[in-house]
């Protein structure tokens, strides 16, 4: 900016220059001639005749003629010496004319040195045209003013020839150009029209007009595109409005009643129905503009948004349809939850009243037959109520089992060093000699969760260590960065590391019910806990030498 | 009241099972204390019977039973419902209810201390606890616990 502003600025200069060197040139001719004369003749003519002419006039005149004595004096007598002037009539007749030459040339100059800078296109043509004219208007004057001492009077008429003709070609120049002058764009304009056009088909966004005088709207050329309409066809508001999609246009009528009533504006996403019947997605913003108080017109913009639209439209759908598809699942989860509630429910009412009946009555023979009863029957009746007790513990931890996916959890810190002893103290008592435990940290964790999970491990370490001769168990723990990992370890009969993969499955088992009994489901309810506090459980053993079981939770 | 007066004690079982009533009675007649045991098999029997209605209708009042032994799951009028009716009814409500069911939900629970039951017990499956549990609480309500007597004050 400031660099083209020196610019401008020297371009002035070298102007003036150029004018000033002009004038003094001009001037200095007209000095020549004058002082040429005064040295002749003297000033007022003095020593030369009033009013007389110093030659004849040639009889014919042809065109060669006419150009070859074009400065020719001799037919015409100076004009100080014709007429009756006073000084001070002649030196204002002459300063007049001198005057109007230099203003003329500098307006010319002006103007013909500035039209080759200014972009004005066609425009150039124009300004020439007038530039010469006022040249040409001066030089008649710079003449006039001449002719005081030297009569080129054919020089005059020559330059008032080329003058007239000049004038009358602007003249009519200007009766054609006038009435277009306003519609008139320079290069600038138009460069920034280009601009705005390329802008306004990358962007796809157009603008329009509604003159509430009229009802009439005027649209640029990407609304009509947008419409798929032939550009300039004149629109009325109302058939505007009828471009919308039936949805949008109780939306887009309204806003424009508000907007004229309160002036209120709007920016809208609306669907409209092209010319050629295709729906397509736009946005639409008004505005009011106002005379005053008073709302004259409502001005906008309109853009074609329709494939970013259709894309989120897209979007939102799969997003509602992904949002069903969870609904739809959890419901189903929800449901199949409940029938497994149900189903739990009832095979801890139902399946041990049988259960019971069956260890009760076998009770109730032996008690009310013993004598009556051989060793054997006696043996089988043990046999029955034996077996139905186990498996009244088989679906007692089948239904601790499926509780577990139902239980609330509250998780919090866990001293386990208190919440291991006191378990002990509570169910092992008569193992405690046997047990070990090392000072142990606190860990993140649900309590009765986790009161679980200690109690299998070390019933389980009790029940198989419990052939060992000397059985001892170790429960130690160590950190290791957010974690705590806690072992529990035995020296009692281990097992194949090759089944350790099936050791955490429900019913599986690694020894038989006759070496030690269970029920398969201990070890698979401390891993649902475990992995319930995102954790990890795992055992390292030695058949004969003894199992470790690892816990590991936060800390 | 002396250990004579229990022969005229009467402990009614709501119980549909026929086996756990066989095994419960068996269970309290064994040391030959209580021989009133009055064996109702639905919840709607044994709200006639408690309340006096249909076949029920010409049941003496003094003969009141002195505890209610109820399983939770019952056809027609379940073991809650009537715990509730039980317990809503002026002249039933002192009397203990025990609930004796397979039942270890919290839900059932919650729902029977809610209505005020006096004792929750879930079966035992091997018969000498079953046995030894039937026999401790009935005779803890009915021996060892005092109760409020009938005449006003």
């Amino acid at each position: 900016m400031v660099i083209s502003n020196i610019r401008t600025c020297t371009g002035m200069k070298n102007q003036f220059h150029f004018l000033f060197v002009g004038l003094i040139i001009i001037l200095g001719l007209f000095s020549w001639f004058v002082l040429n004369d005064f040295q002749n003749q003297g000033f007022i003519g003095e020593g030369i005749e009033m009013c007389t002419i110093p030659a004849s006039t040639p009889e014919s005149l042809t065109v060669v003629s006419y150009f070859s004595t074009l400065f020719t004096t001799s037919n015409w007598p100076a004009r100080w010496t014709c007429g009756e002037w006073s000084e001070t009539e002649g030196w204002m007749y002459i300063g007049s004319d001198i005057s109007i030459f230099i203003s003329y040339f500098v307006i010319s100059l002006m103007l013909l040195g500035n039209v080759f800078k200014l972009k004005l296109g066609k425009a150039m043509w124009i300004v020439l045209l007038f530039g010469a004219f006022i040249l040409l208007c001066g030089l008649t004057h710079l003449i006039d003013a001449v002719i005081f001492w030297e009569p080129v009077y054919r020089l005059s008429g020559f330059t008032k020839l080329l003058t007239g003709v000049v004038s009358i070609g602007t003249t009519v120049v200007l009766v054609y150009i006038l009435p277009m002058a306003p519609k008139y764009k320079s290069p600038e304009i138009i460069e920034k029209e280009v601009h705005l056009e390329r802008i306004s088909k990358m962007a796809r966004i157009g603008n329009w007009e509604l003159d509430l005088s009229t009802n009439r709207v005027t649209w640029s050329s990407m609304v009509y595109e947008i419409h798929e309409m032939a550009q300039g066809m004149q629109i009325e508001l109302d058939r505007a409005l009828d471009y919308y999609h039936p949805d949008s246009r109780g939306i887009i009528s309204e806003a424009v009643e508000k907007c004229i009533k309160e002036g209120q504006p709007w920016d809208l996403e609306l669907r409209i129905i092209t010319v050629l019947g295709n729906k397509r997605w736009v946005r639409a913003i008004g505005a009011p503009i106002q005379n005053g108080d008073k709302i004259i017109k409502l001005a906008g913009l309109f853009q074609d948004i329709d494939e970013r639209k259709r894309a989120q439209i897209k979007v939102q759908n799969s997003e509602k349809e992904l949002i069903k598809k969870v609904e739809e699942r959890t419901k189903l989860l929800k449901r199949a939850n409940e029938e497994l509630e149900a189903f739990s429910y009832s095979v801890s009412h139902d399946l041990r009243a049988p259960l019971r009946a069956i260890n009760g009555y076998s009770e109730a023979l032996m008690e009310d037959n013993k004598g009556e009863f051989n060793e054997s029957a006696l043996k089988y009746l043990n046999r029955i109520s034996s077996n139905s007790q186990k498996m009244g513990a088989l679906i007692d931890d089948l239904l601790e089992f499926s509780r577990m996916n139902r239980k609330q959890t509250s998780f919090v810190e866990v001293d386990m060093n208190q919440q291991i002893n006191q378990l002990i103290q509570n169910y092992f008592i008569g193992s405690k000699e046997i047990i070990e435990v090392d000072e142990l940290p606190k860990a993140y964790g649900d309590r009765e969760l986790l009161d679980q999970v200690f109690m299998n491990l070390i019933s389980n370490a009790i029940k198989y260590s419990s052939k060992e001769e000397e059985p001892k168990i170790r429960i130690s723990a160590v950190e290791e960065g957010n974690h705590v990992i806690l072992a529990i370890n035995d020296n009692g009969v281990g097992f194949n590391m090759n089944y350790a993969d099936k050791l955490f499955q429900v019913f599986q088992r690694l020894h038989s019910d006759s070496e030690f009994e269970g029920t398969g489901i201990g070890l698979a309810l401390c891993e649902r806990i475990i992995s319930m506090h995102g954790g990890e459980i795992w055992a390292e053993s030695e058949e004969g030498v003894g199992s470790t079981f690892y816990v590991k939770l936060k800390k | 009241m002396t250990m004579a007066d229990l022969s005229a004690l009467q402990i009614i079982l709501i119980e549909d099972n026929e086996d756990d009533a066989e095994l419960t009675m068996r269970a309290l007649k064994e040391p030959n204390l209580i021989n009133d045991i009055v064996w109702l098999k639905d919840g709607e029997e044994g709200l006639h019977y408690l309340l006096r209605e249909g076949k029920y209708a010409d049941r003496e009042i003094s003969s009141n039973p002195c505890l209610i032994l109820l399983d939770l799951k019952l056809p027609k009028i379940d073991g809650v419902e009537v715990l509730r009716r039980i317990k809503s009814n002026k002249s039933l409500l002192k009397i203990p209810v025990v609930v004796m069911t397979s039942s270890r939900e919290n839900r059932d629970l919650n729902q029977c201390y809610e209505l005020g039951v006096n004792s929750y017990v879930v079966k035992p499956i091997i018969f000498s606890d079953f046995a030894r549990v039937t026999k401790e609480i009935s005779l803890y309500w009915v021996l060892v616990n005092q109760l409020p007597s009938k005449e006003p004050f």
